[in-house]
């Protein structure tokens, strides 16, 4: 737009002075031809001026009906009266010759239509008489209007061409950046790496769609051999956690059959020890006795051992129930449950309200059962044993804890804590199995939570377990 | 006052309505020689002396005008002598016999008895001396410029095979205002 503007600001420039110019050029030209023929007539005329010939006057005057816009031509003497006419028109509308001769002299006037011309007539360096010529300007405008027009039409032709330059740039320029503007805009919207923007040549343009085209290409081969690579890594995964699920199915059934078909010998074991105790005391001493009695606490012991394995195999096997659990009245019911098992102990217990989770309810009891369990166990031998149960925040995520004031432990057994038959102290101080805290964490591993531990020997433990959301 | 009583201004302005025909004939009558005279002034700028000069230039910058006879022409002629015409001045000379106009540049002879003129014309010929006259028929005779009177406007004849015998040039301009102009010898047959 700015280019037509100015196209035809300097056209209109151009063409007003060119007119103008044109104007003053062409009658200078004309008066510069009037007078040349004024002086040839005037000098052929000079005879006749002198020896009073009037028809050789006004027949050498007649030679202007060539020069058609000379509309009236005059001859004086030299006391400027009318010697001989030429009128150009027969009619005579036009205003005869002015009569006396206005301006005795040369003279050259322009008015709106007429240029008149006054030119004295000289024999031997002696004024004889004058001749006065009126010529028509429309000549003059007929040019001028042309040059109007011709004007108006290079400006035509002028915005006409700017018009079709700017198109034409539009085409060259414009239109291939919008198009690798939206095809840039696509790929970003999309990540489709596979458009590519048409070639637009040889120019910088088109260095530009090619070098887009080329990165893109490197781009999508990047992103394929990315995508092969996840897939491959995905069917890699899958594979190894069906290898991983079948081991562990096989190890589960494993570890069921043995616990199971354990108890069989076991159950022998202490039923015969228990009859040779109870039906053959007396053919026994103490130190027998007291064997004999050994032989059933082991018994005891590995039946509590079975139990435990056949727990934890159980709750990796089971198909998990899935629902809304209030932990805080599992919790509640847990302690109620070790109260009354064990009447004479005073323990402080805090358990806070509305502690509702999703997942599966037996499960989570089983938790709860050991986790506070262990909290009842290692508080026994403190005065003003205390137990909490509560939520706190970490990371956005909330963190469920047990605390309490009992035995604690040392830190750098943490590792250990949760690994089956691992156990901090002695049966003797604390009665267990060491199965508890595995089985705590399997079933919050099943949950998709962590489980983790803080102590301090003598001043308590504090376990956390989070639950997936 | 009424127009049927006529005051004597009225009767000036009739009588002198009636007069003036008279008046403008006089006038007229008393025109022609002098148009004639200023007429003969002319020719220099419309003749040229020499064979490769060109019209209205003498050599010695004065334009010697001899008249022969006596006629009202002349005496307007005379009047003219002293002034200075262009680039040269005017000289006028009375002469009483052909032999001592060879020096002249224009010869006018005023009304003269026919034979005395052939006797002129003659002794001229051969001298680039321009011959004018008033006197009918002078340049069928051999004169190189005669005034005739036509429409009461005093008119040229040209005998342009005089003037060319005389190795005088005249202008194309000046031949064509003349009324008639004689190409070939008029006398039957040039030498």
């Amino acid at each position: 737009m700015v280019i037509m503007y100015v196209t035809l600001t300097m056209l209109l420039l151009a063409g007003i002075t060119m007119i103008l110019f044109d104007i003053y050029r062409a009658k200078e030209n004309l008066s510069r031809e009037l007078t040349t023929q004024a002086r040839l007539i005037g000098n052929r005329s000079s005879a006749a001026l002198v020896f009073d010939d009037r028809g050789l006057a006004r027949e050498n005057l007649w030679a202007l009906k060539e020069s058609p816009n000379v509309l009236l031509a005059c001859i004086y003497d030299r006391e400027g009266d009318l010697f001989a006419s030429y009128h150009a028109s027969k009619t005579k509308a036009e205003p005869g010759c002015p009569e006396p001769l206005f301006n005795l002299g040369a003279s050259r006037l322009f008015d709106e239509t007429f240029i008149h011309l006054t030119v004295p007539i000289e024999l031997g360096g002696e004024l004889v008489g004058y001749i006065y010529i009126r010529s028509d300007l429309s000549q003059i405008q007929e040019r001028v209007y042309n040059l109007i027009y011709a004007t108006l039409g290079f400006m035509l032709v002028g915005v006409l061409i700017a018009y079709w330059l700017s198109r034409s740039m539009q085409r060259l320029i414009s239109v291939p950046l919008i198009k690798l503007a939206s095809v840039a805009a696509t790929v970003e919207k999309r990540s489709d790496f596979s458009l590519r923007v048409p070639d637009f040549g040889d120019d910088e343009i088109g260095r530009l769609s090619r070098a887009l085209n080329s990165m893109l290409e490197t781009i999508e081969k990047q992103n394929q051999e990315l995508l092969q690579a996840r897939d491959n890594l995905e069917a890699m995964v899958a594979d190894r956690t069906r290898e991983l699920e079948a081991t562990n199915k096989e190890l589960t059934a494993f570890s069921y059959s043995v616990s199971h078909d354990l108890r069989a010998p076991l159950r022998a074991i202490d039923g015969f020890s228990h009859a040779l105790l109870e039906d053959y005391a007396d053919g026994l001493d103490e130190t027998g006795k007291d064997y004999l009695r050994r032989v059933r606490a082991a018994s005891h012991r590995m039946s509590d051992l079975i139990d435990g394995l056949l727990m934890l195999s159980r709750i990796s096997r089971d198909e998990m129930v899935v629902g809304g659990v209030d932990l805080s009245a599992l919790a509640r019911n847990t302690i109620a449950h070790l109260r009354a098992a064990d009447p004479q102990r005073q323990v402080e217990v805090r358990i806070a309200d509305e502690l509702i989770c999703r997942g599966d309810q037996n499960l989570l009891v089983t938790v709860l059962e050991n986790l506070l369990g262990n909290a009842w166990k290692y508080t026994s031998k403190k005065a003003a044993a205390c137990i909490e149960f509560g939520v706190t925040e970490k990371d956005g995520s909330k963190v469920y804890y047990v605390r309490d004031n009992g035995a604690g432990f040392n830190m750098k057994y943490a590792g250990n804590l949760f690994g089956p038959f691992q156990r901090l102290h002695k049966v003797e101080e604390f009665p267990g199995t060491g199965i508890g805290l595995a089985t705590v964490q399997r079933i919050i591993h099943r949950h998709g939570g962590r489980v983790w531990a803080e102590a301090e020997p003598e001043q308590g433990a504090v376990f956390y377990f989070t639950l997936a959301s | 006052m009424s127009w049927t009583r006529p005051t004597i201004a009225n009767i000036c302005i009739l009588a002198a309505f009636l007069l003036l025909p008279v008046q403008l004939w006089a006038a007229d009558n008393d025109k022609t020689p002098k148009i004639k005279a200023a007429y003969i002034h002319q020719f220099s700028h419309f003749v040229s002396w020499s064979d490769n000069g060109d019209a209205s230039k003498t050599p010695d910058a004065l334009l010697t005008i001899c008249v022969m006879g006596h006629d009202r022409v002349g005496e307007y002629l005379e009047r003219l002598a002293g002034h200075s015409h262009g680039s040269y001045s005017i000289g006028v000379e009375h002469l009483a016999s052909p032999s001592a106009a060879h020096h002249c540049e224009i010869l006018y002879i005023a009304s003269r008895s026919l034979a005395a003129v052939d006797e002129i014309i003659q002794g001229m010929s051969r001298f680039p001396v321009l011959t004018v006259s008033d006197i009918p028929g002078f340049v069928d005779r051999g004169g190189m410029i005669g005034f005739v009177l036509k429409e009461d406007r005093v008119r040229l004849e040209i005998n342009l095979f005089a003037a060319q015998r005389a190795r005088l040039r005249i202008s194309a301009k000046l031949i064509e205002v003349s009324l008639r102009v004689i190409q070939v010898h008029a006398n039957g047959g040039g030498e």
